[in-house]
């Protein structure tokens, strides 16, 4: 495991610093602890990325391997961030294909059976305590769309409950940067002392009621206590941390941002403004230290995926029904291409933020992936890893693992480089990639 | 451990069959020790259903050969086993459907096979009663969203505004089988509480109210007569279709406009000041002139606010003007409201030279031939073409040419029901004027609370309200908003969010105010209303007569719409009708309006069912629909008119009876182009059968596309694929149900030829809506198949039992509970099939009337 953990927490740094709040982390930090505290690196970021209904595969995985190989059509766009990214080949969702593979994409676990802890929350659970937030959810679509295959999100408590994802950049900022005003902060202290009134309250109801039932209707009402307890230890957080200011980052979109868009509102909805949007506020969100962890639903599985400045015929889903149709296949790698050059220009952002000697996407560790490959396929996902070279990660180019490698040692990976707690039997991991580590 | 289990017959050397014969005889030992402990059915029928089994299964389904990895002879006559008591009533399925054996083995004596389903049947009902004690019991389930709306709705007699209701802040909820009833799927987790906190909040706001309305109701007029006396708007009566007279105005074409009127008092400029109820009121007449046609006027509000609010035919002569209005929601923003006649004469006709000209002009944009633009524009100059319109000689004389009469506009707002509200009342018992003290809140919530909580609730559960209120008042908040805390914390509580039923491990027969939630919550998605609760009150709904007095009572009241937006549109899938869009190139009779008609018909007719007590076998087959003008005339029924959906008897040999007749449906399983005749034949077993096959093996694919050139029909590439064997043992029982259906088109037309995707011209394949049931029995076309699907009424009646006892219970329907579903079928056959039996025989059934 690498120890990655800052010698100050952030929020001990911010203790009585507001005036420093307005400024992003490390530039901020690395100023005043530059001389006293070489070893004081920033703090390491994970997200997890899905792209729904796989991708065509065919002209995604590159023939050759190593860290010259050639790029593919649809990995074209991330030329200039060679060394940066590791094109995984190989991996596998021994309980995904068809459409259900959005449920076991982080868990490994299959859709009809009781969920379990994502890989970013035990990174949240190890990384989340110090930031405003302890992870983001982001996804394309609001709400968590449980017991659809288009599941809206692929971030699971530990009671295996899903966690309802954000879709409007506008709410996201506003979560992360709008300033209260002097209305909302008097609000604020009269909604903190009436929501933990409330909250105590309607737990002692459900402890009234778990009295009164038997054992299979108080799992039920566990469900219950659960988030009374979660929502009790947000309070806690947004009390602790009401009286800091937001940070206030350095972003040309702002006016993008003052106004709702969401995919399936607004006319005049353009997909590039609003990727970029999504892709900035994780940059954003990451660079003002507001949270390490994220998840973000790129494309659902199943629904939606093309829009109409994408130029193509059908839906994606209808695409990767190819047939071997020259046509859906063309289409098919045109719209992946569009998706990775918004991937490419994620990496930029964070490449283009110093933080001391390394760079936001050094220490920033990503995984996409799918719950399907090609044709409905269990393997040959698309999966790629980037960024992290400051966190110990060995980019290899195009690495070709043997066949059948759980996708969960990819989580596994990311959660050893971020310096997570990972129990000992992660999923069906048989532990991280080897060759991506730096030894 | 019973001797010889499953899993001691892997040590068998399946090439021997002696060592075969000799595990059968294991697990016949196995099933006599069994049934002798009382495990299950009459063991005296054992040797019976051992030689049915050598007989007729074992040589597919034994040792030697595990067709669809079924294996009988060593199948554990444990019933109580979930998983083997599932493929028991696989067993009985198969043979009840004649599927097995298959048809090109031996039929197996008639006698012999009824008896061997009556007796996996009698096994299952005495399971069943012992599995009451443990298993299949109603677990606590949290409302689902559209529940929570109608509940608060009821609770406080809150009506919201559109953007407003809890529905459109709560997130969807999870599905089971396509229902959203399913206590298991029902989950609550932080973020869903802090919705519920947060819509609790906005509940209490709308509920309680402080002082006088922000806004009182206020009446504005315009006058139109008013038009030339504005400046911004003097222009309008130089017009040609206009005219300003001394009383009113005289509109032709175009739309008059309240531009510097209609502000609601002591705003800036706002004409609504606050989102609520408006009345919005023009008095007119109309002259139809010689055209014959009424006059039809549009009332508008646009700029960002909500378009079209009236349209109307207005019949009132010029002599007597009458007042035409509409009550709705308004909301702040959007600008000034308009009005405007539709179908107007022309008062300017296209000038074609000047289009010719300006489109030469454009060409010699394209090329950049500017020259050649200087002479066009020089040519149009020369000739007068100086606009693309000019005065229509046939409207010069305005005696012929329909004429709208307006006298005011006039909007009236916003409208409160009452002040103070209902809903303020439901807490506020004792009026204006009563003390604002502790003890009144404690009266208020002790009234309050058991409705909320749908019990009686104790004097300890009110204080921790009032301390909860007492709190806010010593933190300095005003009587009215400690209050809504209050009241947001009773419905956060799990008290409301939950139908919670106290019970132990034990089975216990509800109380009367129990069983009053679960029908009300089962009829209605709603809590029980005041008579309802003095019936249970009174101890009354243990009488069945009363009961059923009380069923009829609640279908006949508009509340039981929740039946049909939430049973009959989950059954039918209608969410799903229209989530492909029709090529508009292929398909030009498709628009959206029209799709809106198929999900409203298919409603429309389970309403029509549900409440005229018809058969629900008329899903089946039917000798008449439910149209409204527009859908009449898709389908080529004539004589239909207006919106509004109504009743048609069908022509004899009209395809459109059924559920199957309904465009809707076979809009479902298309794909824009092409139809779906898996997709079509997996939604026939799964509503109307409950017997949705499995998931295809991943990596199937789909059928071909029609490449260019092969021109082949749906139909033939799926054979194709059929002839992949590992498909065919699957598609054989699918693909019957959708192939019968080939005739209607991507979006639902029927069709005898081939359309759709590259087929054109006259030489379109004809359809081919022949094919075998898994069955063996055969169909020439759609409406031999709609006899067969006639003939499976019993498979049908338990389908839709399954499905209602799902939706009544919020669970799926076990194995175990088989006998229950066996005993709602039988109670619809004999009642006529009703929708209206089936819930008399569901809420009289043990599993819904115990905890």
């Amino acid at each position: 495991m690498s120890s990655t953990r800052p010698v100050l927490s952030r929020r001990a740094m911010l203790r009585g610093a507001g005036a420093l709040m307005a400024l992003p982390y490390l530039e901020s930090m690395m100023t005043s602890s530059a001389l006293a505290a070489p070893q004081a690196a920033a703090p390491a970021r994970m997200a997890m990325f899905y792209f729904g209904t796989g991708m065509n595969m065919r002209q995604f995985t590159p023939s050759d391997e190593g860290k010259n190989f050639t790029l593919t059509r649809i990995l074209k766009p991330l030329e200039p961030h060679r060394g940066n990214f590791t094109v995984l080949s190989g991996t596998y969702l021994e309980k995904g294909g068809g459409h259900d593979g959005a449920y076991p994409f982080s868990t490994s676990i299959s859709k009809d059976r009781k969920q379990s802890i994502s890989p970013d929350q035990l990174a949240a659970e190890s990384l989340g305590a110090d930031t405003r937030y302890a992870s983001l959810q982001m996804s394309v679509k609001a709400g968590t769309d449980f017991g659809s295959q288009a599941l809206a999100t692929i971030a699971w408590n530990r009671q295996g409950v899903p966690l309802a994802a954000e879709n409007d950049p506008h709410v996201l900022y506003n979560r992360l940067f709008k300033p209260d005003d002097e209305q909302e902060k008097a609000q604020r202290s009269t909604e903190f002392r009436r929501r933990h009134s409330v909250l105590d309250l309607v737990r002692e109801d459900a402890k009234n009621l778990e009295g009164k039932v038997g054992a299979s209707d108080r799992q039920r009402l566990d469900q219950y206590f659960n988030s009374v307890r979660e929502l009790e230890k947000q309070l806690e957080r947004r009390v602790a941390w009401s009286s800091k200011a937001k940070p206030n980052p350095d972003t040309p979109h702002r006016d993008d941002y003052g106004k709702s868009m969401t995919p399936e509102g607004a006319p005049g909805f353009f997909y590039d403004t609003y990727a970029k949007l999504m892709y900035d506020l994780i940059v954003l969100a990451f660079q003002t230290d507001s949270t390490r962890v994220c998840s973000y639903v790129v494309r659902t599985e199943l629904a939606g995926g093309v829009y109409p400045e994408f130029g193509v015929s059908k839906g994606y889903h209808a695409l990767t029904h190819h047939g071997n149709d020259p046509q859906n296949l063309e289409e098919l790698a045109k719209v992946d291409t569009i998706y990775m050059s918004h991937w490419a220009y994620f990496l930029n952002r964070l490449k283009s933020i110093q933080e001391g000697n390394q760079t936001l996407l050094d220490r920033t560790v990503l995984g996409f992936s799918s719950g399907m490959g090609i044709g409905h396929s269990k393997d040959l996902l698309p999966t790629v890893i980037s960024g992290g070279s400051g966190l110990g990660i060995d980019h290899q180019g195009h690495l070709k693992l043997p066949t059948n490698t759980p996708l969960a040692s990819v989580w596994h990976t990311m959660l050893d480089r971020v310096g997570a707690a990972v129990p000992a039997e992660f999923q069906d991991s048989k532990g991280p990639i080897k060759q991506l580590i730096r030894a | 451990m019973r001797p010889g289990g499953p899993s001691n017959n892997s040590v068998i050397d399946r090439r021997q069959t002696r060592w075969v014969l000799s595990t059968f005889i294991a697990a016949l030992v196995q099933l006599t020790v069994f049934y002798s402990a009382g495990h299950g059915a009459d063991s005296t029928d054992i040797p019976t259903v051992t030689r049915f089994i050598s007989d007729n299964c074992v040589g597919c389904h034994g040792p030697l050969k595990q067709k669809g990895k079924l294996r009988l002879d060593s199948l554990s006559p444990n019933f109580e086993d979930p998983a083997a008591l599932r493929v028991w009533v696989e067993v009985m399925d198969k043979l009840n459907l004649g599927e097995m054996p298959p048809e090109e083995k031996p039929r197996p004596d008639v006698q012999a096979q009824l008896h061997m389903v009556k007796w996996i049947a009698a096994g299952l009902r005495t399971v069943q009663r012992k599995s009451l004690g443990s298993g299949g019991r109603m677990m606590l389930r949290r409302l689902n969203r559209a529940e929570y709306a109608n509940t608060v709705r009821d609770l406080l007699g809150l009506t919201f505004l559109p953007g407003e209701s809890p529905l459109e802040f709560l997130p969807p909820d999870a599905k089971a089988d396509g229902f959203d009833k399913v206590s298991a799927m029902l989950m609550v987790d932080p973020s869903l509480l802090d919705k519920y906190y947060e819509v609790a909040q906005r509940v209490a706001d709308k509920a309680i109210v402080r002082g006088d309305p922000p806004f009182p109701t206020y009446r504005n007029r315009f006058y139109l007569k008013d038009t030339a006396k504005r400046a911004a708007n003097r222009y309008l009566c130089d017009e040609p279709g206009f005219k300003c007279r001394e009383d009113d105005i005289i509109l032709m074409a175009g739309a008059t406009r309240s531009y510097d009127d209609l502000f609601y008092p002591g705003t800036k400029r706002k004409r609504i000041p606050i989102k609520g109820m408006y009345a919005v009121r023009v008095r007119a007449a109309a002259d139809p002139g010689s055209s014959g046609k009424p006059v039809r006027m549009q009332v508008l509000r646009e700029s960002g606010g909500e378009g079209v609010l009236m349209e109307t035919d207005v019949t009132a002569p010029p002599s007597s003007p009458q007042v035409y209005q509409v009550v709705l929601p308004l909301g702040v923003e959007g600008g000034e409201f308009a009005v405007k006649i539709l179908d107007p004469a022309k008062f300017t006709i296209n000038n074609g030279a000047y289009r010719n000209m300006e489109r030469a002009i454009e060409k010699a944009g394209e090329i950049k031939d500017f020259a050649a633009i200087m002479r066009t524009k020089g040519r149009m100059l020369a000739e007068g073409l100086l606009s693309g319109g000019c005065p229509n000689p046939e409207t010069v004389d305005t005696a012929k040419i329909p004429k709208l009469y307006l006298d005011y506009i006039e909007i009236e707002g916003p409208l409160y029901e009452q002040w103070p509200p209902k809903s303020h009342q439901a807490l506020f018992f004792k009026g204006k004027g009563a003390v604002q003290d502790i003890a009144y809140a404690r009266e208020m919530f002790t009234r309050f609370m058991p409705k909320a909580f749908r019990r009686p609730v104790s004097a300890g559960e009110v204080e921790s309200i009032v301390g909860l209120i007492k709190g806010e008042l010593d933190a300095g908040t005003n009587y009215e908003e400690a209050i809504r805390v209050g009241l947001t914390a009773v419905l956060t509580s799990p008290n409301f969010i939950y139908l919670f039923e106290p019970g132990g491990e034990q089975v216990r027969s509800l109380t009367d105010l129990e069983f009053a939630s679960r029908l009300s919550y089962f009829l209605w998605s709603s809590m029980p209303d005041e008579s309802l609760l003095a019936l249970a009150k009174a101890g009354k709904l243990h009488d069945p007569g009363t009961v059923s007095h009380e069923v009829d009572r609640m279908l006949a009241d508009p509340k039981s719409r929740a039946l049909v937006s939430g049973f009959g549109a989950q059954w039918l899938k209608t969410d799903e009708f229209r989530t492909t869009k029709p090529d508009e190139k292929l398909y030009r009779d498709y628009n959206d309006k029209l799709g809106q008609d198929m999900v409203a018909q298919s409603l429309a007719f389970f309403e029509y069912v549900l409440t005229k007590n018809l058969p629900a076998t008329n899903f089946l087959d039917s000798d008449f629909t439910l149209v409204n003008e527009r859908l009449a005339k898709f389908y080529g029924i004539e004589g239909v008119q207006g919106d509004a959906f109504g009743v048609v008897k069908l022509p004899a040999g009209s395809p459109r009876g059924g559920l199957l007749g309904q465009a809707g449906v076979m809009m479902r399983g298309s794909d824009g182009s092409r139809t779906k005749p898996v997709q079509r034949g997996v939604y026939v077993r799964d509503v109307l059968f409950n017997d949705p096959p499995d998931p295809p093996p991943p990596n199937v694919g789909e059928i071909e596309p029609n490449i260019q050139g092969k021109n082949l029909t749906v139909r033939d590439r799926l054979k194709q694929h059929q002839k992949i064997e590992t498909c065919a043992a699957c598609h054989r029982g699918i693909d019957p149900y959708g192939l019968a259906l080939e005739n209607f088109n991507v979006i639902g037309a029927w069709r005898t030829q081939q359309d759709g995707e590259n087929f054109r011209g006259a030489k379109r394949p004809a359809i081919d809506a022949s094919g075998k049931m898994p069955n063996g029995k055969t169909y020439a076309d759609f409406a031999e198949f709609k006899k067969l699907l006639l003939d499976q009424k019993d498979r049908f009646r338990t389908a839709l039992a399954e499905k209602m006892f799902l939706y009544a219970l919020g669970r799926p329907a076990e194995p175990a509970d088989r006998g229950t579903i066996m005993q709602f079928a039988d109670a619809m056959a004999a009642g006529n099939d009703t929708f209206r039996g089936l819930i008399e025989a569901i809420v009289a059934s043990e599993a819904f009337r115990t905890k």
